[in-house]
């Protein structure tokens, strides 16, 4: 463990709490709405809400070998059902077991929500499960390895910007994700969100002479080929931009 | 979905995405092939012939080469595209004739895995083998078995004598 992993631990812990804060509500608020029910049935908004993804904004800063955005939203079409929509690109840099790389590219992930949590009255937090179909458009480049030589004779070099080495562009991938979150609305229209992924490989175009080490939006390509997994961390602004209002006329 | 038990699932969640799994190269896997002479006869290249008080010396690296057989495992320098040889034969005795040779190449780098990394292969330019020393030869001609030094499953390189 590193202390990158430790403050993810904290902040996630953090985020936690504030979902079991976010329960709280005074059992009045339940009543007056009981008695109220009678009049106005509930109106039921179209709402987008959009923001970004603070762990890739913040890691940014923080790390010289990545660079990278995740722009979110979802739109709330029908009672839990949320349709969803995730941007980002990415560069990242980085020294996988034999080989250096840096991988950059951009990926859409498109899919929807379902809110599992049943909320209070005049709360609108979410425990959602989600599915995605995800694609990205990228490059990798290839800028140092070691030679796999068990018994050399002549004496060894590390392998950098010769032979080998090189940018492969015009890669791509898909793969679908099963997505497991939460949305905590920290003011009334600010929500703080986190989701944890797990991917599944459909199809990539592998480079020539190289794989697909590491693919903006999916991660590091496992050696199974299959499974890749991800988390963001949201910070997403709401607009009820449609009221569809069903009045009775008494 | 009872929030505690999604805190729970959460934080298993969290605990699996912050390790990052290392894949392993295992020792089975297939590395840098060396190049393979078989030593054979110049009148009847079919036929298998071990040279007399045979010795194999490369130039350049003093590490003895094993030359006990009709088919030896020499290495080919990676760092140039030609590696020197000094073949011997009634080594150490009067009749002894050493023919230096040079093995002539290009190196391509082939990908194994990001947790293996690369493995060598060798292609033969033409001529593969280059006499450095001409005159009183032993080893008067050479074939190309296979023009690719890939694996090292068989013979790349026959040198009759």
């Amino acid at each position: 463990m590193n202390n990158k992993d430790i403050w993810r631990y904290c902040i996630s812990l953090l985020l936690l709490t504030q979902t079991i804060w976010s329960q709280e509500s005074p059992p009045e608020e339940k009543a007056a709405a009981a008695v109220t029910d009678s009049i106005a049935p509930a109106t039921i908004p179209y709402t987008l809400r959009f923001g970004v993804d603070l762990y890739r904004l913040v890691l940014s800063q923080a790390s010289p070998d990545f660079s990278g955005q995740e722009l979110v939203a979802d739109l709330r079409v029908y009672n839990n059902f949320y349709a969803a929509l995730e941007i980002g690109n990415e560069s990242k840099t980085k020294q996988y077991e034999e080989v250096n790389i840096t991988a950059k590219g951009s990926y859409f992930k498109l899919g929807f929500d379902l809110n599992m949590y049943e909320n209070w009255e005049g709360m609108n937090n979410q425990v959602y499960l989600g599915l995605r179909y995800a694609h990205s458009v990228h490059q990798q480049q290839l800028n140092a390895y070691t030679i796999l030589d068990r018994d050399p004779y002549w004496p060894r070099t590390e392998v950098v910007n010769n032979f080998a080495t090189g940018n492969r562009e015009g890669l791509n991938a898909s793969w679908a994700e099963v997505v497991v979150g939460t949305k905590v609305q920290v003011l009334k229209n600010v929500y703080l969100g986190f989701s944890a992924r797990m991917h599944v490989l459909i199809s990539d175009k592998i480079p020539e002479n190289f794989d697909n080490i590491y693919i903006p939006g999916f991660n590091k390509k496992t050696t199974d080929n299959k499974f890749g997994a991800s988390f963001n961390y949201s910070l997403t602004y709401s607009i009820p931009f449609l009221r569809t209002a069903k009045k009775k006329k008494d | 979905m009872h929030p505690k038990r999604f805190h729970f699932f959460t934080l298993v969640l969290i605990f699996l995405l912050s390790c990052e799994k290392d894949d392993i190269c295992i020792p089975e896997t297939q590395d840098s092939p060396k190049m393979i002479v078989l030593m054979r006869s110049f009148e009847n290249p079919e036929i298998r012939k071990v040279p007399n008080d045979f010795k194999i010396r490369a130039i350049g690296n003093e590490t003895p080469i094993t030359a006990s057989s009709d088919s030896i495992v020499l290495a080919l320098n990676p760092e140039k595209e030609f590696t020197q040889f000094e073949f011997i034969t009634d080594f150490e005795k009067e009749t002894e004739n050493i023919d230096t040779l040079q093995i002539n190449y290009r190196r391509a780098d082939i990908f194994i895995s990001s947790a293996c990394g690369y493995r060598h292969n060798f292609i033969f330019e033409s001529p593969a083998v280059t006499q450095l020393n001409p005159g009183s030869d032993w080893i008067f001609g050479f074939t190309v078995l296979k023009d690719t030094i890939s694996d090292e499953q068989q013979g790349h390189l026959a040198l009759l004598h």
